[in-house]
């Protein structure tokens, strides 16, 4: 799966060019986000501006990611789309990660 | 066709509905392996066919997600190797689209068809489960879920509404 990465500040971007994180696809995007993450103690923030479906497997390999962060660290992810935040919101896990608004800012607030 | 043989009555096939209307059935019968590659193309399939078929965008995401939720667990439990086979019907109908799935897969665990909640969240990210949310999110926003497995095949029946 192809990941654009940059790092802005401390923050780590991460956006993923697939339209889906499904089924297919997980467990290479949990490999690349390992990968491209790998020594980096700051923020992770997941752009999911070209995702526009997340099914269950994809949820847990956001869960995945979120946990190899380790406790006291969030994932974040900035533009969701109405398909994903619906995944989100009816499994609660809207709960669990740090929703972003907006366009990807590495500091939650506008650009 | 022979009816009398055949193990499962397929409404599909034989539908009554929309006959008493002037304008046919919106439907859309496929027949695919059950692999991940044909899930996806058939979801593909399944936008690209019925956008049209609904304005709310929403009812239609909420859809493909149930059927991908259900397909994909054919695919990554039920199936039994190349041989197993999965066919969809959907029927349109003005508020809801009444769907069957039938597989010559694995029989599906009867615990999977009970609404039983949300994956347990015990405190701490260690402890956030990674799975158990897809049949969650089945029973969340499908209905009149039925299941029966006959002659080594599976039928799962339910209505997902528009």
């Amino acid at each position: 799966m192809e990941i654009e990465s940059r790092l802005e500040d401390d923050v780590l971007v991460l956006t993923p060019q697939e339209k889906r994180l499904d089924a297919n696809g997980t467990v290479a995007f949990k490999e690349r986000v390992h990968e491209l993450s790998a020594g980096h103690g700051g923020r992770l923030l997941l752009d999911m501006v070209n995702i526009q479906f997340l099914d269950s497997s994809g949820l847990g390999a956001l869960v995945a990611v979120m946990k190899s962060l380790g406790e006291g660290r969030e994932l974040e992810l900035s533009n969701c789309a109405p398909a994903v935040m619906r995944v989100l919101t009816l499994t609660r896990m809207d709960r669990i990660f740090l929703l972003r608004d907006g366009a990807a800012s590495p500091h939650g607030t506008a650009a | 066709m022979n009816k009398e043989t055949r193990p499962i009555q397929h409404f599909g096939a034989r539908s009554h509905w929309g006959r008493t209307g002037p304008r046919p059935a919106r439907r859309l019968h496929r027949s695919f392996p059950a692999t991940a590659v044909e899930v996806t193309a058939f979801l593909s399939d399944f936008i690209l066919r019925t956008g049209a078929w609904t304005a709310d965008r929403a009812r239609l995401d909420d859809a493909e997600l149930v059927l991908a939720e259900i397909l994909n667990n054919i695919v990554e439990h039920g199936s039994t190797g190349p041989d197993t086979m999965v066919e969809i019907t959907l029927v349109f109908d003005a508020t809801r689209i009444r769907a069957e799935v039938v597989d010559n897969g694995a029989a599906l665990p009867l615990a999977c068809l009970l609404d039983s909640g949300l994956p347990r969240m015990e405190p701490g990210i260690r402890n956030l489960p990674e799975g158990g949310f897809g049949w969650f999110m089945i029973h969340q926003i499908a209905g009149d879920i039925a299941y029966e497995h006959v002659g080594g095949q599976n039928r799962l029946i339910f209505s997902i509404p528009l």
